[in-house]
Parts: structure tokens; C-alpha cells; sequence
């Protein structure tokens, strides 16, 4: 190989390179667009003082709900069921990017995404993440308030610890409601009734307010599958005492899930833009 | 009859054409699996009444605060206020007639508690007293047809009431003790809780249900209309002070 061949495919690599940072930077780019124009979806939603008295209140009511339930099954049940929903509270926000996904149509900014040449994956990717912070504040607000009332003793290390395992439960959850919205983007007046719907049906699969295992062996292991499971394994995990290793290696598990429904979910929305481009139907409707 | 028979059928199309109505259909059977699996799992089978209550009574709210409490809301949305209120009908029966059929609708899920007690889990429900069950569930859906008309009033009276709808489920559930007796609650929740008209149902349902013998069921039924008759007389003030007010000022489609 010659020299100047040399220097072309140098060239020619270096190009390449380039052309990926960019895009990549574009990306991401697009991707905090998307997620201001979700924050600003919340700020019509809620001010602080809505959010406070209202929605944050009515979390921390559910998991009082439940928590009441744990005191009259028998001892300990109060604190197994408050850990259990508090984590909850952060699959339910996540969740929520089911319903918001769909919002895209509702707004009719949706044929917008399919004809505009960025992604429209990457910005129906970011445009709900307003819901994390949301949760994680609803979900470990519920265990600072509620744990006196279950008597769970809280440390400088199990709260920060705590904290992280929620952040990962938080986006492997958002991963699935994302993957939801894929599949009703344009069935939006059943957003609820699937995200509802999956939500209930992780109570009982996930192990929030029971070992999954009491529901059989075939149905004790779907929750294996789902987010959530892992983390709160984690989570209780933290507040038994258990090694640091096993917790990082159950949040690694959570976040291999929530990886999977992520790339579940980007594959099905490009699906379905590049069908509906095909077809002329720019606006998901085929 | 036949304005009640036509707000009937004008509710029963719109809950079949957006399955959004459904929500509460579908988590009422998937709730009672969560529940009646918690008290199994726990060994309480004395909770099994508990277990098979609760989620019928929060479909029964939820469908009130959700489907009924949005009515006017909807139909302010969908451009049929205005021909609705400039119709001779009275709207406020339209809107009463429109929220019966709703809250009549959310009774499906006992039936569906049930089939998910004696198909998933080999329970067999008893009911103990079935006369009084029959009496405090019609009472129960009374004071819940009630309180949704007061609620389509709010909503409409006041955009920060609309703001408020989804947080008005959970602490109405604790407060009206569908799980956990309001007796079970701390004693300081007693007074709130006991001007909830599902702390009365939830109390007497429960009785109904269990072996021993049901006292004061006339006055403990009287209680529960009670609480949702002054509900209903509340919605209805609202209602007529806002048509007034919207009317006078000419703002019905801009309030």
C-alpha cells in the first residue's frame, strides 16, 4: 500500500469518525430539546403548589394506603409494603411516558417528527423524561415521611444508597412505559387502560407487596423480565444489610431489563416512522 | 324516563366509543388478584372480605371521580355545552341521568371481584346477610352518583378542582377505610373520615359479609344517603350559581 493510499484511508476513517460524533451530538442535541419541551408540558400540568398539595400528596396517600393494609396484616408487613410502594411511586412515573408518548398526536406535532430528518425516536425518547425527577422525589419522599409511621430506620448510608437504586429503577421503568407508548402511539384513548393495566399487574409480579413466588413457579418468574423486580430486590436489599456487591449486582440486572425494553421500544417506534414514511401515512396512522 | 333512557344511551355510546372509560374495567380483576393474594400470602384469611371490598369500592370511586366527575368537563371540550344547557331539558337532570349510568356501569366490578375470588382462587364469597349487602351496595351506589354530580359542578365552577381530580383518589380511599376500617385508623382520622360516605359503606358492606349479626343497619344506611344527599344538594347550588353566572355574563363556552 502506497503512502498516499495510506493517507486517503486515514482520511476517509477520520471522516467517518466525525460524521458519527456529530450525529451523535445532534442526538443528543435533540434529545434535551425534547426533554425541555416534556418540562414544559409538566409546568402546564402542575406549579409547585399543585404538585405539592395535590399529586405529591396522593402519592404518598397510596403508599400510606398500603402501608395501613401491612399494620393490620401482622408485624413487619407495614415496612415490607411501604419499601415495596415507595419504589412503586417510581414505576408509576416511569410508566407515565406511556400516556405522554401519545401526547405527540393529541398536539399534532406528530407527522411533524415522522417528516422532520431528525428521529423521531430519539425525541419521543426524551420528551417524557420530565417524569423521573417527578418520581424519584414522590417515591424517596414516601420513605423519608412514612418511615417513623412503619418504624424503618433510615442511616446516612442506606439513603443516598437507596437514592441510586431508584435512579436505575426509574429509567429501566421509563424504558417499559416508553416501549407501552410505542404500541398505542396512535391508539391514544387506551394510553391509560395499558399503562393502568401493567402497572396493577406488576403488584403482583414484581413483588411489591408479596414475594412473586406465591403466585407459582411459572408466574413468580415473569417478574424477572419486568423493571422494577431487581431494584426493589435491591432496595430492600440496602435496608436488610446486605453486601455491597450483591445490591450493585441486582442494579445491574435492573438496568440490563430496563436496556432491553429500551432497545425494544427504539426499534419499534423506527419501525413505525419508516412504515409510515413508506406508505405516505405520515402520521402513523396506518 | 324517556330524557333518562336518551342520557343512557348518549353515556353508554360515549363509553364505548373511547376505551379511556375502561381503565377502572380492567384494574378493578387485577387489583383484586393483588389483594386477595396479600391476605393469602399472609395467612389472613379473615381479611378475605376485605381483600374482595376494596377493589370494587376504589372502581366504583375511581369511575365516579374519573368518568362522571369530567362530564361537563367533556362535553365543554366536545362543543355540546352550550346546545345542552340552550336545550328545554333540564341539564341538571342530563348530567344526573349521565352519571347514574356511569356509576351503574362501575358495579360490573363486583362481578368481576367475584369471578376473579372463585376462578383464580377457589374462593367462594359469602355473604352472610345478603338482603343488607343489596341494600348497602344500592345505597352506596347512590351517595357515589351524588358525589360525582357534585364533582362535574367543581370541575366546571372551578379550574383549580380539575387540577385537584386525580389527588382525590387515594386519601378518600384511606380516610373511607375500603381496605383497613376506619375503627383501625389512628383515632385522630375518626372525625374526617366518619363525614366520608365510604367509611359508612365500607363499615356496613364488610358487616354484611361476615357471620355475626348486622346492628343498626337502618340508621347506618340513612347515614350514607345522608352524606350523599347533602353532597348532591351542594353539587346542585353549584351547578345553578355557575349556569347563572356563565349565562349573565355570556362566558359558557369560555369559562
Amino acid at each position: 500500500m502506497s503512502a498516499h493510499q495510506r493517507a486517503y484511508e486515514r482520511r476517509t476513517g477520520f471522516d467517518a469518525f466525525r460524521r458519527a460524533a456529530t450525529r451523535l451530538r445532534n442526538g443528543f442535541g435533540v434529545l434535551v430539546w425534547a426533554a425541555r419541551a416534556g418540562l414544559a408540558d409538566h409546568s402546564v400540568m402542575f406549579t409547585l403548589r399543585t404538585w405539592l398539595l395535590g399529586w405529591f400528596m396522593r402519592m404518598i396517600a397510596q403508599v400510606l394506603f398500603f402501608l395501613t393494609i401491612g399494620n393490620l396484616l401482622g408485624p413487619g408487613q407495614a415496612r415490607f409494603l411501604l419499601v415495596g410502594n415507595a419504589v412503586l411511586m417510581v414505576t408509576l412515573h416511569g410508566l407515565n411516558a406511556t400516556g405522554s408518548t401519545t401526547w405527540e398526536l393529541e398536539n399534532g406535532t406528530l407527522g411533524l417528527l415522522v417528516a422532520s430528518p431528525s428521529s423521531p425516536s430519539t425525541v419521543l425518547a426524551g420528551r417524557s423524561l420530565f417524569w423521573l425527577p417527578d418520581g424519584l422525589a414522590c417515591g424517596l419522599g414516601a420513605i423519608l415521611i412514612l418511615a417513623p409511621v412503619a418504624h424503618l430506620t433510615l442511616t446516612a448510608a442506606t439513603v443516598p444508597a437507596v437514592a441510586g437504586v431508584m435512579v436505575v429503577t426509574a429509567l429501566s421503568s421509563y424504558c417499559l412505559g416508553l416501549f407501552l407508548g410505542s404500541l398505542v402511539l396512535t391508539a391514544h384513548d387506551l394510553r391509560n387502560v395499558v399503562s393502568n393495566g401493567t402497572l396493577t399487574l406488576m403488584m403482583a409480579l414484581c413483588g411489591p407487596e408479596f414475594a412473586p413466588s406465591s403466585l407459582g413457579p411459572v408466574l413468580g418468574r415473569v417478574g424477572a423480565f419486568l423493571p422494577l423486580t431487581h431494584g426493589l430486590r435491591a432496595v430492600r436489599g440496602v435496608f436488610a444489610g446486605m453486601g455491597a456487591g450483591q445490591v450493585a449486582a441486582l442494579t445491574g440486572q435492573e438496568a440490563l431489563a430496563g436496556g432491553c425494553w429500551l432497545a425494544v421500544a427504539l426499534a419499534v417506534l423506527e419501525l413505525r416512522a419508516r412504515h409510515s414514511r413508506h406508505e405516505g401515512a405520515a402520521l402513523f396512522l396506518n | 324516563m324517556t330524557l333518562l333512557a336518551a342520557t343512557f344511551r348518549l353515556q353508554g355510546r360515549m363509553m364505548l366509543a373511547s376505551r379511556d372509560y375502561w381503565v377502572d374495567l380492567v384494574r378493578a380483576p387485577l387489583l383484586a388478584v393483588v389483594f386477595l393474594a396479600l391476605v393469602r400470602h399472609c395467612g389472613r384469611t379473615d381479611l378475605i372480605a376485605n381483600g374482595l371490598l376494596a377493589p370494587v369500592l376504589m372502581g366504583v370511586w375511581s369511575m365516579a371521580l374519573l368518568i362522571s366527575g369530567e362530564i361537563i368537563d367533556a362535553d365543554r371540550w366536545l362543543g355540546t355545552l352550550e346546545p345542552l344547557v340552550a336545550a328545554p331539558a333540564s341539564f341538571a337532570r342530563v348530567v344526573g341521568g349521565r352519571v347514574l349510568f356511569t356509576t351503574a356501569v362501575s358495579l360490573v366490578t363486583a362481578l368481576e371481584v367475584w369471578l376473579v375470588a372463585v376462578l383464580g382462587f377457589r374462593i367462594a364469597p359469602q355473604v352472610h346477610h345478603p338482603a343488607v349487602f343489596a341494600l348497602a351496595l344500592l345505597a352506596t351506589a347512590a351517595a357515589t352518583a351524588e358525589a360525582a354530580s357534585l364533582m362535574a359542578a367543581l370541575f366546571v365552577a372551578t379550574r383549580t378542582a380539575r387540577t385537584f381530580q386525580n389527588s382525590l383518589s387515594y386519601p378518600f380511599l384511606l380516610l373511607g377505610g375500603v381496605f383497613v376500617p376506619v375503627g383501625s385508623l389512628p383515632a385522630w382520622t375518626h372525625p374526617p373520615a366518619r363525614l366520608i360516605y365510604l367509611s359508612w359503606s365500607s363499615d356496613l358492606l364488610r358487616d354484611a359479609m361476615g357471620p355475626a349479626a348486622v346492628t343498626g343497619v337502618a340508621w347506618r344506611l340513612g347515614v350514607i344517603l345522608g352524606l350523599g344527599a347533602a353532597l348532591l344538594g351542594l353539587g346542585q347550588l353549584i351547578l345553578r350559581r355557575v349556569l347563572r353566572l356563565v349565562r349573565e355574563a355570556g362566558t359558557l363556552g369560555l369559562r
